[in-house]
């Protein structure tokens, strides 16, 4: 059960001796806790007994015990300081070596399958993930240790006096430290379980309906649709507060359990002190001693919270690792390198876990410098061809050869140097909108500018009061749709590399913006290899051949003039199929 | 709803919704700390009979037996505050979320696109959850530090003064010496809650752009820098650390040192050392034990309020948040005008019409007179940023223009200014059709019901058949009563976008808008959507906005908008006429391919 976790205990291990440090400072502080409540017991005891005959009370040594009094009082206020500052400089540390260890795992799996899975919410729910294993450490590793030697040290300085009554309350405080946590956690999981379920389910739907809130609105049914959320959030609120309760009632049990405890030791202290002559100095001393030990105990319910939570989290790192296939790619050193850019593409077939073929027997050979265009309706499998050529996903089928070499023979950094991609959705990073555009490489404001100017970016450059440097806000609402489409572009035009890779980029654009679009990625594109993805009938003739994709097949390639010639031809069909009152129109223009 | 108020005041405010429950909670916390007075006492007086008494084991049993009862009823209250406190923080949360979402609907549409959908659902939800931890714990917490130290002071004062003076001494020193230390550490805690997110964020934003990073051939370096960075908080977040530890290091001190001195103190008057500080009963064993053992709950309630401190932080965070939507004002709509049920075709003429968003210099929309005619369609179109949206909004009453009229003409009635009719009934003639169709969870029946909670199943058939979904329904299992949506039957974007034309027929409403209705569709659907559309145009007012030429072939007049103002309005034929302002060079070559 506890399997998921070693990976991440290992982490530890360079950290080994700062984490032992925060621990037995934390038990200092604790035992000093212990020891200043036990010792003033006892010497409240003791000075009351002595000071019964004004003879005992004069001999009475009081500078050793007062002394310790004094010595626990500092000793507990400075070791807890030194703990934090330990403990969470340790935490830190791991938090760093943690991220880079999350992030090293998923840097390799093929980004294509972690969008299918839900990349935006996945992510959210692993940076989760990772903030709650941050938390192994700080608050589950160190006060379960430091609660467990805690019962310990309360056991010996019960112990020491009668090893019996010692022995009884390690025993017992270990029970009700335990027992209640331990059950809250069994009995909370399908809870907490269902509880994300719900909220994953209605969050995804609030944000469905506030993407339709105008024809919700027109339709007068919003008040339904908040009723239902509300409804959602009630089911879903239910299930955290049965966690609640048996939240509370663990807390029950512990402090049952820990009244018996203390109730055994005074008893026992009692009838040892009567029936075998022990000092009753002593029975102060255990009552509160056990009581001092309370604190560390009130430490284990948290703990066990948060192993839940760091359990869960750990499993889902797993098994985002286990469902999501990695990319191996050759070291440097034994790749086959690829002479020029011709590429051949034969007989390839992607498949998905469904089994559905996103591309089936798809044959097609792209010759260096060629602007290709690649047509057809969403779904027939051009995304997918992208992606295998950029190897985000890997075909089930068939092979692909980059200027000769296969393309799974090339190491990483040799294929990335070969592709400028622009996907459908442009990620912007919180980054100067120059660190944005130039991804880590030297390019001068200038030749950003001209770029940007020639995307009619320009203008809204003029807009931004820290221009190139300014950064895009938290929620990304300094570029509209439309405009941080043509920015993804410009990143990707302003990326020197042989073969220019576009998808759909001019969908949203005005008819002007569009026209200048295609001028400009034509003019970076000179020399290059282009292809471009687009579902709709646009810049034809601009293209040195055409291929139409349907359902995952490539059903015809060409020139477009000679597809458009070719009277039973897709795309010449396409074209008769057109109403007649347009053709019409087209003939008059 | 005072518009300077600040977050802590809304949270205080807003506290009233659950206050039942957080009273609860802290009537369970305070009869705990009385229960803990009964623990003393038993411990104190086994001592005292013990040690003092050499008394009789058979004189332990009443303090023994009383011990396991008062821990149980203890742990009772426990259980009663963590319970009453979460129901507390649930029912509030529950309360401003509904209060949101109706709030949602009375600011608009309009101003909820200008939120981005992401960001106004994390307001929503996330930012709602995140009260939770201020509500249930921190609250109540920070009212039971008012009530336990003075319940422990009522119980140590009778019985040595000098001992209360030891925990009034400490105990008001606690939060000035806190308010000291300080007022920076506070800022500092601020600080560190906000790099911890901060922190969060940039790691979420490198997830989110990893396949970017990887297309740029960055990736691998990219592990450094998420190292480095992480190394950079952790060394911003310890100095702040540093000293905002020491804050609750004072108050460790001051618990610590405060049991040290009753200590010392109890034990040199036991001693004869001391004579002061009591009164002429004296101190015995049992009252210094007692005094002892309480002393450290003097200090816990504040040890804990700082435990729950990031809640707080969180919460403050999130009202500065939510304080804007719920406490935006609006524009407040009569809604005493007469009923209005038109009979016939609308007409609408718009005169002087002036439309601005909220804080823009620019209007939208400007000086904008055009007639609508009846059965009319009429196509918009314009660079972005012309008004064409606005022209819609205004259109459905979501956005009302700061100058100019429109007036509705309802076949041969005198026209009417459309501030003159109810917006409910006003809306109920509008069909819409925009980029994103809604699919809600249900039937499909449900679905297309939205529109017209009557229609019968064969108005539903026959509004399917319209809208060229008929051969689709064929392919269904359980025909009209297929769940779509959540866990149903995926719905693409073309079936989705032609089940709201199939909305708009059965709604039989007089004016039909529509937003881009082909975009990002493939070229089947969109040929299908296109002929519904002119079905669904035949008999009613259209207004249609679009960036393609193909659509603008359907209408019977196009309306050119530039920086929201006419630019021109004629048939399409005119405008495309030699001179005319869509005028193209006389070109067979296939640029020309695209108008199609």
């Amino acid at each position: 059960m506890f399997k998921q976790l070693l990976p991440y205990l290992r982490l530890m291990k360079p950290w080994a001796w700062l984490l032992g440090t925060g621990i037995a400072l934390q038990l200092i502080a604790l035992a000093s806790s212990i020891g200043l409540m036990a010792l003033s017991g006892w010497f409240l005891s003791a000075s009351a007994l002595a000071g019964l005959s004004i003879a005992t009370a004069q001999t009475f040594n009081y500078l050793l015990p007062s002394a310790g009094v004094r010595f626990f009082a500092l000793s507990r206020t400075a070791t807890r300081y030194g703990e934090r500052l330990v403990t969470h400089d340790a935490t830190f540390r791991l938090l760093s070596r943690l991220r880079r260890h999350v992030y090293e795992k998923l840097e390799p799996l093929s980004p294509a399958q972690l969008q299918r899975h839900g990349e935006s919410e996945l992510m959210t729910r692993l940076t989760a993930d990772v903030d709650a294993l941050d938390g192994l450490y700080l608050r589950v590793l160190a006060p379960s240790i430091v609660a467990l030697l805690g019962i310990v040290v309360c056991g010996v300085v019960i112990g020491v006096f009668a090893p019996a009554i010692g022995m009884f309350a390690a025993l017992a405080l270990l029970l009700s430290g335990l027992l209640g946590p331990w059950l809250a956690w069994r009995a909370g999981r399908p809870h907490s379980d269902a509880w994300q379920q719900d909220n994953t389910r209605l969050r995804a739907r609030l944000l469905e309906r506030l993407n339709g809130l105008s024809e919700l609105m027109i339709y007068n049914r919003w008040q339904g649709e908040v009723d239902h959320l509300i409804k959602g959030e009630h089911a879903r609120d239910a299930h955290e507060y049965q966690l609640a309760r048996q939240w509370g009632s663990s807390q029950l049990l512990s402090q049952a359990l820990l009244g018996l405890t203390l109730t055994g030791v005074l008893g026992m202290a009692g009838w040892a002190v009567t029936h075998h002559g022990m000092s009753p100095v002593l029975v102060a001393l255990m009552g509160l001693a056990v009581m001092g030990a309370f604190e560390a105990i009130a430490l284990l319910p948290q703990a066990w919270q948060h192993l839940g939570r760091i359990q869960r989290a750990a499993a889902r790192l797993d098994d985002i690792q286990a469902h999501i296939p990695e990319t191996d790619f050759p070291d440097a050193g034994e790749q086959q390198m690829p002479e020029g850019t011709r590429l051949s593409i034969d007989d390839l077939s992607v498949r998905f876990d469904a089994g559905v073929a996103a591309v089936s027997s798809l044959s097609l050979a792209v010759e260096e410098g060629e602007h290709l265009l690649i047509l057809g309706p969403s779904g027939s499998g051009k995304t997918t061809l992208f992606n295998t050529l950029i190897r985000f996903v890997s075909p089930s089928g068939g092979s692909i050869t980059l200027g000769g070499a296969p393309l799974n023979r090339l190491c990483e950094a040799t294929l990335r140097a070969q592709f400028t991609v622009a996907q459908q959705e442009t990620h912007l990073f919180a980054a100067s909108y120059r660190d944005n555009l130039t991804m880590g490489r030297a390019i001068d404001d200038d030749e950003i500018m001209a770029v940007l100017d020639a995307l009619a970016l320009g203008d809204w450059l003029a807009h931004q009061p820290d221009g190139l440097s300014g950064f895009p806000d938290e929620r990304g609402s300094s570029l509209s749709g439309g405009q941080l489409r043509r920015f993804g572009i410009a990143r990707t035009l302003l990326r020197q590399a042989p073969i220019v890779l576009l998808d759909e980029p001019t969908e949203g654009l005005d008819e002007a913006t569009e026209q200048q679009v295609w001028n400009t990625i034509r003019d970076y594109c000179r020399g290059r290899t282009l292809i471009v993805i687009t579902h709709r009938l646009t810049q034809l003739e601009y293209f040195d051949r055409i291929a139409m994709f349907d359902d995952g097949r490539l059903v015809e390639h060409d020139t477009p003039d000679r597809l458009l010639a070719e009277t039973d031809s897709r795309l010449a069909t396409l074209y008769r199929r057109i109403d007649p009152e347009l053709a019409g129109l087209m003939r008059s223009a | 709803m005072a518009s300077n108020e600040t977050p802590r005041q809304w949270l205080q405010r807003t506290a009233r919704r659950g206050a039942r429950w957080s009273r609860l909670s802290v009537i369970a916390g305070t009869l705990s700390t009385l229960i803990l007075l009964v623990q003393a006492w038993c411990i104190a007086t086994i001592a005292q009979r013990m040690v003092i008494e050499g008394a009789d084991f058979s004189s332990l049993v009443v303090p023994l037996l009383l011990l396991p009862p008062a821990f149980i009823l203890r742990g009772l209250m426990v259980r009663a505050r963590t319970i009453c406190g979460a129901r507390g923080g649930i029912e509030i949360r529950q309360s401003v979320r509904r209060e949101l979402l109706e709030r949602i609907a009375v600011l608009g549409p309009l101003w909820a696109r200008r939120q981005h959908s992401a960001t106004l659902s994390n307001r929503v939800w996330d930012q709602v959850d995140a009260l939770q931890g201020f509500y249930a714990d921190y609250r109540p917490q920070m009212l039971l530090c008012g009530i336990i130290p003075v319940i422990i002071l009522v119980a140590v004062a009778p019985l040595s003064w000098a001992a209360a003076l030891i925990l009034i001494a400490t105990g008001p020193l606690i939060p000035m010496n806190m308010a000291m230390v300080g007022i920076g550490a506070k800022k500092r805690q601020e600080d560190q809650f906000l790099e911890m997110g901060r922190m969060s964020r940039h790691f979420l934003d490198t997830l989110q752009g990893l396949s970017t990073l990887k297309l740029f051939d960055v990736s691998k370096r990219q592990a450094k820098e998420v190292h480095a960075t992480s190394e950079g908080f952790r060394r911003r977040t310890m100095r702040v650390l540093r000293l905002a530890f020491l804050s609750s290091t004072v108050l460790e001190f001051f618990a610590s040192v405060s049991i040290a001195l009753l200590a010392l103190y109890l034990g040199f008057v036991y001693l004869g050392q001391f004579h002061f500080g009591m009164y002429d009963h004296g101190i015995n064993l049992f009252i210094g034990l007692f005094i002892l053992i309480l002393a450290p709950e003097f200090y816990q309630p504040l040890r804990d309020l700082g435990v729950h401190y990031h809640a707080k932080a969180e919460a403050e965070a999130a009202a500065e948040d939510l304080m804007p939507i719920l406490n935006r004002r609006v524009f407040e709509r009569d809604t005493g005008q007469p009923p209005w049920q038109p009979e016939g075709s609308l007409k609408l003429s718009l005169e002087g019409l002036t439309a601005r968003y909220a804080g823009r210099s620019s209007a939208a929309l400007e000086d904008v007179t055009l007639d609508l005619r009846a059965n009319e369609m009429l196509a918009v179109i314009g660079p972005s940023g012309a008004g064409k949206s606005t022209l819609l909004n205004v259109l459905m009453g979501f956005m009302h223009p700061e100058a100019g009229t429109i007036n509705v003409t309802d076949g041969d009635q005198p026209p009417r200014a459309l501030t003159d009719i109810r917006p409910d009934d006003w809306q109920h003639q509008i069909a819409w059709v925009g980029q994103s169709a809604v699919i809600v969870s249900g039937t499909l029946a449900d679905n297309l019901r939205l529109a017209n909670a009557q229609a019968d199943d064969a108005a539903l058939l026959d509004a399917l058949e319209q809208a060229a979904l008929h051969h689709w329904l064929a392919g269904l299992p359980d025909g009209l009563e297929t769940q779509l949506g959540e866990g149903g039957r995926a719905v693409s974007g073309g079936q989705a976008r032609r089940i709201a034309l199939a909305r708009a027929f059965l709604r039989d409403a007089r004016l039909v808008l529509l937003d881009e209705p082909t975009a990002s569709l493939d070229q089947a659907s969109e040929r299908l959507v296109m002929e519904a559309l002119a079905r669904l145009c035949r008999s009613r007012t259209v207004v249609l906005l679009t960036h393609r030429m193909e659509l603008l072939a359907l209408a019977d007049r196009v309306l050119m908008l530039d920086q929201g103002r006419v630019q021109a309005l004629d048939t399409l034929d005119a405008l495309r006429a030699p001179g005319g302002p869509l005028a193209r060079p006389a070109a067979t070559d296939m640029s020309e391919m695209r108008d199609v």
